[in-house]
This record gives structure tokens, sequence and C-alpha cells, in this order.
């Protein structure tokens, strides 16, 4: 991660812009809006375009030329891509189209229209916020209020004990598996691939509520990000928990436009591929991204074809069902994020092919061994606090009314994150993207 | 000032205090058990930290600690030996501890066992939280460590000074484990490794571009000096890595300067040919036991034809040195 100052120029461009639009579409009528919402659209779309996929298709011309013998005539760029660009382009292309839509009133105060999209507790890795949501919180008076100090520091307590007590340690042993998958067997890298996506899941997440805390702290409410996801049951519903600011996005301004599900079930699904693949490159410019966002889809699709006799199944299970409901889907979601975190789709397809021919014998459990204690030490202190978040919500430890009981709740995070906290753990995943 | 105010600074300094009390309680609990481990990589540790009273004494990274057999030592010369080397550390690492080797006795004879790469390693290039962890629980009481500490890692050792459950960052599954382990894989410092891992023929490794370190320099000539002016014979070797015989990187030159200044002989093994084979080697870098027998059988046995734990010769070394000097 570097910090190099002209990028913010690149900021500012699409602040200009936008703003501008957003005014203009307000003011105009009928064609001139939509070549002003255009412009906007372009203007962000270049930008992203530009930083973030131009070498990506440049390598992938080079390669077709190449099977011609032909040259390439594009140069590759030695370009970095500024930090939460997909983040805040996203954002700004919100604004634009609820206004285009008429949800939205264009904002005449660049500084707050500037401060909407370079709001910084969620400027570099999200939520991505709506203009509803988010603007007029920009106009209104905030004082100092205990309880929603309050609220924000407990919120950002957990981030961080997700962040640094569960997705960093994860990251130690995921990285020594994922760093030299020819040297282990199938065992350690299917406990790396679980593993990788409780560090994921942390990872965003908790930066989401570092985000969500810090913003609201200062008296602001942010959108909810995430909805406990690994207790989803099923892939259609372990996708509407989570990255919400995201799929929502997607779904509001993708999804719908190319007919949602109202034009028969072929449709939806061509409409549900194109989204699931478009959202696999806004997390990075690779193939293996598209590859994740489509086998997603694929998954999600086949949840679909076969709900009926999905639902015996689940029905002669009676109880149990749930555990299967849940693991099921999660064990698959968990080998389709292999593409999302090996290095390429050659590391990708090795990882998946030795997890099923059973490659190798044994089991890596880290260096020190130690580290695996506190792995799953973290996932299952996650598991228990998030399924008492959702099916016994009265147990709280954090929002306990006995003072002494919340008390030693902060106590016990904190201490927990001093003493097995990992503190060079680098920067969240999602800054990248 | 605002009602709200006060009573989030109120309640902040009630957390304070718990906080601190926690983090006393707690840590000293940690510390305490810490200090208290019967085996394990801290056991052997701060035996070489408090008490090496063995006649030889080893010194080095996770190379030395799993390739020198004490007892190998022991039988052929019948000499006590201690291996004082530490997984992940380097020769900054080494230089803080060895003054404790002269605290209650003198050893007759010192081994360090270096990589092609010891003088390359830099402060803010990976591997300081390691040797941070490794250095932090023992700030309060070596003033070596508590100096390296000031110097490498400054802002960890305020942390230390702040939390005491930041200073067993990491430690208690350790801590936990070893207080009941009941089979001891550590043998006076050494930890054998067994089987392989190593699937592929040797390869070429490169690291000739490998910049020298002043500060590693500094610390190997301190620990050379150390050594040599207690007139106890120093070896200093390098011992076998799985690779393709290269040319010697900057901190092999280097150190073979700093070596030749203090008369210390360099014994070099990194490529011997009769160790370059899979059956001896746990990976890349690291001999099996296999290869750790007979590697300690070999240094013993040289050792043992030099004469150099031989208490004659070690007066006759250190004769020598001082005349040179």
């Amino acid at each position: 991660m570097a910090f190099v100052p002209i990028y913010i120029l690149i900021l500012g461009f699409t602040i200009v812009i936008d703003y501008f639009a957003g005014i203009y579409i307000d003011k105009n009528h009928g064609k001139k809006r939509k070549w002003f919402l255009i412009a906007s659209l372009i203007a962000n779309i270049g930008v992203l375009a530009m930083f973030k996929y131009y070498n990506f298709l440049n390598d992938n011309l080079t390669a077709i030329l190449g099977d011609f013998s032909l040259q390439n005539p594009f140069p590759y760029l030695s370009i970095l891509l500024p930090i939460g660009l997909s983040f805040h382009t996203f954002q700004a292309m919100s604004y634009t189209i609820e206004v285009y839509r008429g949800n939205q009133k264009p904002e005449r105060n660049f500084g707050i229209y500037a401060l909407y999209v370079m709001f910084y507790p969620q400027l570099v890795a999200g939520p991505i916020e709506r203009p509803q949501n988010i603007l007029h919180q920009f106009h209104e008076k905030h004082t100092f209020k205990y309880e929603q100090v309050s609220a924000g520091l407990k919120i950002m307590l957990w981030g961080f004990f997700k962040k640094i007590v569960i997705a960093d340690r994860l990251a130690i042993y995921v990285n020594a598996v994922y760093g030299n998958p020819t040297h282990h067997s199938a065992l350690t890298m299917f406990i790396a691939t679980i593993f990788f996506s409780f560090q994921l899941y942390c990872d965003f997440s908790g930066y989401s509520d570092i985000a969500i805390g810090a913003a609201r702290v200062m008296g602001f409410k942010l959108m909810r990000n995430f909805r406990r996801p690994f207790i989803g049951r099923g892939f259609a519903d372990i996708w509407s928990r989570w990255h919400l600011s995201l799929t929502t996005w997607f779904r509001d301004y993708l999804y719908f436009p190319l007919g949602g599900n109202r034009k028969g079930v072929l449709m939806r699904i061509r409409n549900l591929y194109i989204v699931y693949m478009i959202s696999g490159l806004w997390h990075g410019a690779s193939w293996n991204f598209v590859i994740w966002g489509f086998l997603h889809c694929c998954f999600l699709v086949l949840e679909e074809v076969f709900k009926k006799p999905l639902r015996w199944i689940v029905k002669a299970l009676g109880p149990v069902a749930i555990v299967f409901q849940i693991a099921v889907p999660f064990t698959i979601a968990s080998i389709v994020n292999v593409f999302f975190r090996a290095r390429t789709i050659g590391d990708s397809w090795y990882i998946i092919k030795s997890m099923f021919t059973l490659k190798g014998h044994g089991v890596y459990l880290g260096e020190p061994m130690t580290n695996f204690y506190y792995c799953v030490f973290g996932i299952l202190v996650l598991y228990m606090t998030e399924v008492c978040q959702e099916f016994f919500p009265k147990i709280k430890l954090f929002g306990h009314q006995n003072r002494v009981v919340r008390y030693t709740g902060y106590a016990l995070a904190v201490t927990i994150l001093i003493m097995i906290g990992v503190f060079n753990g680098g920067q969240f995943i999602y800054f990248q993207f | 000032m605002n009602k709200d105010v006060l009573r989030f600074f109120k309640n902040l300094l009630i957390f304070a205090v718990i906080m601190f009390i926690v983090d006393r309680g707690v840590g000293s609990i940690l510390e305490y058990y810490f200090k208290k481990q019967p085996m394990g990589d801290d056991a052997a540790f701060a035996h070489a930290l408090d008490n090496p009273t063995e006649d030889i004494l080893f010194y080095g990274s996770s190379r030395a600690v799993h390739t020198y057999d004490c007892r190998i030592f022991t039988d052929s010369l019948g000499l006590s030996a201690y291996n004082c080397g530490r997984n992940a550390s380097n020769i900054i690492y080494h230089a803080a501890i060895i003054s404790a080797a002269f605290q209650k006795s003198t050893p007759k004879a010192v081994v360090l066992d270096i990589s092609p790469k010891e003088l390359s390693w830099k402060s803010g290039q990976g591997g300081d939280d390691v040797l941070s962890a490794m250095i932090l629980p023992y700030i309060t009481t070596n003033k070596n460590f508590e100096a390296l500490a000031k110097e490498l890692f400054p802002k960890e050792l305020i942390k230390a000074k702040i939390s005491k459950l930041y200073t067993y960052n990491s430690m208690i599954a350790s801590i936990i484990r070893n207080s009941n382990r009941t089979h001891n894989d550590n043998i006076n410092g050494y930890q054998p490794l067994h089987g392989t891992n190593v699937d592929e023929g040797p390869k070429l490794v490169d690291a000739a571009k490998s910049e020298v370190s002043a500060f590693a320099a500094e610390k190997l000539e301190y620990f050379v000096k150390t050594v040599t002016d207690h007139h106890v014979p120093l070896i200093v070797i390098m011992s076998p890595i799985y690779a393709l015989p290269a040319p010697p990187t900057p901190s092999m030159i280097e150190t073979k300067k700093i070596l030749d200044k203090y008369h210390v002989q360099l014994w070099d093994y990194a490529f011997d040919s009769a160790f370059i084979k899979k059956e001896y080697f746990y990976d890349l870098v690291h001999l099996n036991a296999k290869g750790g027998d007979l590697f300690s059988s070999l240094i013993a046995s040289r050792m043992k034809e030099m004469g150099i734990v031989n208490k004659d010769s070690v007066l006759n070394e250190s004769k020598k040195a001082n005349e040179l000097k």
C-alpha cells in the first residue's frame, strides 16, 4: 500500500463531475437528463476501468493477439490501484442514479457532496452508502451523545476482535498453506479453505463494524453490511446476508434494470449470471474472480432448480436439517472461495483437485502449532456469538442490562484481544478492491 | 461540561481501572507460569539465559536447534553440552544472550551456527515480530534485551511496559501445553526433526544480492569478541543447506572478514556434497534427525581431532590470540 498524493485528483475529478451531474440532471428534462447521467457513469466507470481493468484487458489482448502471432500495440501501464476506488466510485454512481430516478434531491453544497463520497470511516472499504441514507445526516447537527458513543465503541470493539483475534490469526495458517500448496495434504488444504472463508468474513465484516462504529461515535448511522452470513440456510440466504451494501447495489442498479425476475425463469437466470460475474470482476481484475462469481451463481441456480426436492429432504430430516442447511452450502461456498484466495486459476484448480483426490496424508497444524488452537478458538467464539445473536437474541454480553455483566464482557474482549490478537496482520483484504 | 461527556469519561475511567487490574492480574499469572514451564522452547531458552554451565554451548537459529545433538558431543568428547539455539532467531538475538554464558562459569568451547544470509537481516524487513516476542518477556530482568528492544522495537517496548498481557501475547496456549506435557522433545536444547519434506533435487539459491546489515555485522563482531575476550575457543559453522553450490554471499564475505580479525575459524559445510541428500534434510534449510546425528558426529570428531576442547589447547589458543592482538 502506498500513498500517492496525485491520486487525490482522481477522487476530486469524479466528485466534481458527479456534483454537477446531479445538479444538471435535476435541472433538465427528457433526454438531456439521461445524457448527464451517462456522462457521470462514463466518468466513474472510466476511472475504474483505467486504473483497475486496463492492464487486465491489455494482458488478455496480448494473449489473444499472441495466438495470431500479432503484437499488442497498447503499452502496459505501471499504475497503482487507488485504495477503495471500487467503493467510492460505486457510492458516487448511486448518487447520480438516485437523482436521475427522482429518489434523491441533488446536493447543492459542494462540501457536503464531497463528504458523501469521502466520509472517512467508509471511504476505503464501504459500506457503499446510498444518498437517501447518509446525505441528510450531513446536514443535521451532531452533538456528543453518550448512548451513541457507547454503542459505536461497542461495535468497533467487536470489529477489532474479528479482525485482530480471528481474521489475522487465520491468515497466518491460510497464507502458509496457500503460499505453498504443493507441500500440503488434501486435509490441510481443506482446513485452510474453510479457515479462509472465516478469515474473509471476519476481515471484511470487522472493517465494516469498525467503520459503522466510528461513524456512530460521531453521530452518523451507516447501513449494515453483514447479517451473520455463515448461519445462512442455503446459498440464497448466505448471499442475502453477505456484503449487503454491494449486493443491494447490484440488485438495484443492475439486476432490476436488466429485468430482474419479471421476465421468466430463463431471463432471471441470465440476469443472475450477469450480476454475479460482474460482481466477481468488481472484486478484482482477474479471471479468478469472474470464475468465483460464476460458480457462486451456478450453485444459486442449482439451489433454485432443486428447491422442491431439497424441501422434501429438509422435511424428512426434521430438526437435524438445520445443521445440513447451514453446513453444506457453507462448505461448498468455501470451496468456491478457493478462486478468491488462490493466486492463479492454475493454483485454484490444483488446490480443488488436491482436495477431491485426497492428495497426501497427515495434517499441518501451523508453525508454531499453538497457532492452530487460537484459530479454532477464534472460530468458536465467532460462531457462539453469532448463534446467540441469531437464535437467542436475549442473551447479550455487551448489551446486557446489568453493568457488571456488561463490563465483564468488555474486559474479557479486550483481554483476549491483547492476549491472543495478531498485531502485525497488515491491511484489510478489501482495501485492495 | 455536557452531562453525557462527564458520564462517558467517568465510565471510561472505571473501565481503564478495571483493565489495569485485569492486565496486571492476568499478566502476573501468565508470567508465573511462563517462567515455571518445565519443558518446551521457553524452558530451554530460560536455561540458556540463566544457567548455561555446560562445557560446550551451541548458538544459532532453528538450524542449530535441529542439528546439534548434545548427547553425541558428550559421548564423543566426554563433556557436557547444551544447545542454546532458538527457532526463528539470528545473530542479533545470539549477541544479546552470549554474555549469560560467562556469568556463572566459563564454557570450554562455543559453537555458533550461521546461515549464508546471517548478516542480511534488517529490522523492518520481517522477523521483527518473532524477535520481539522472544525478547519482550525478559525486558524487565535482562538489560541486554531491554537495550535491544529499545533499539529495534521501541514501540513494542512501550506497549510491553504499559501492558503485562501484551508481553505474553500469543503465549497462553504454549504455556498450557508445555505445563501439561509428559514427553519432552527438547533434549538439552536439541530438537530433532523426523522424516523429510524434500521432494525435489537441490536448486541454486540466489542470495548473492542480499545486502549486509551493518547492525547485524556489529552484533556478530560483538558475539565473537565476547567469546574470544574470555579466551574460549569459538567455532563458527555454516551447517549444510539443501541447495546447489553458489558463490559466497556478501554476508559470508563479511562474516569471514570479522572472523579473520579475531582469528576464529569458519567451518563451512553449507554446500558440502556429502550432506546434500534428501534423506538428511527435513526441509531445504533444516537437517532431520538422521542428518543432524551425522553432522553432530562429524563436528565432534573434528573438534576432537583438532584438540579444540582440550584444556591445554584452550590456553594455547588464547595465548596465541593475545599475542596476535
